[in-house]
């Protein structure tokens, strides 16, 4: 059994925790998958804070976020015009 | 048709062949059998569990796609205000209805996301296929408004 966290590859936001013996399926292309713990795993699924509210930092750790940082991250991607 | 639901094996089996797809998605009886027994689904030698959330903005209609050999266990939808301090909408119809089958899994009239006010429905329904997102809220700021469904997507292996 493998724990994998996805994330968007452009702002680092969660998009989907997958739990399987074979192959992950990304549910966006081109998003980044890590690997984690079955104890991280079930802390982000277990957790009252929807997915969207952990991130990706550039330093490779999963950091929650408040809803005020994740609305200032979205807004700022789309501004990129990314999103 | 329980007998698919009750089993790991048959449900994996059955999900791969459109036919039986079709079948389960069409009778009341069989998406009932299969919600009761969501939990054999968790056998990861016979499933992928995926844990994730589509996205709309403000009204319009979305279909979410799901991935072939796959069954959406929906839980969840959620409206919230992207700009707290613009007052966002409210008093509005969400209806969530798989495409596969025709139902519907949840229709509300009473969703708000006004100011950092917010609305949180459990559900608990699958779609075996693809669903759509019918989003209409009718006056303020609606296109501030992000909805979300969260779903579990069991792949069969």
């Amino acid at each position: 059994m493998a724990y994998f966290v996805e994330f968007d590859a452009t702002n680092g936001i969660c998009l989907a925790v997958h739990e399987t013996e074979k192959e992950v399926h990304p549910v966006q292309e081109g998003s980044i998958i890590r690997e984690v713990s079955p104890e991280i795993a079930q802390s982000i699924l277990d957790g009252d804070r929807p997915l969207w509210l952990y991130k990706l930092d550039p330093n490779g750790e999963i950091k929650q976020l408040t809803e005020e940082e994740y609305l200032e991250i979205v807004a700022n991607t789309e501004i990129g015009g990314d999103a | 048709m329980n007998a698919v639901a009750a089993s790991a094996t048959a449900m994996n089996i059955a999900l791969k062949s459109s036919i039986a797809r079709n079948a389960m998605a069409a009778s009341a009886t069989a998406r009932s059998a299969i919600i009761s027994n969501l939990s054999t689904l968790n056998d990861t030698t016979k499933f992928s569990k995926t844990a994730t959330y589509a996205e709309y903005d403000g009204n319009g209609t979305g279909t979410y796609t799901a991935p072939e050999n796959s069954l959406l266990n929906i839980t969840k939808f959620y409206a919230y205000n992207t700009r707290p301090s613009e007052p966002g909408g409210r008093d509005g119809t969400v209806i969530i209805t798989a495409v596969n089958g025709n139902y519907q899994i949840m229709n509300r009239s009473d969703i708000h996301a006004i100011w950092s006010d917010t609305t949180t429905v459990d559900l608990n329904d699958i779609s075996i296929g693809d669903f759509t997102v019918d989003r209409n809220i009718p006056y303020w700021y609606v296109e501030n408004i992000k909805h979300v469904v969260y779903f579990t997507i069991y792949t069969a292996n």
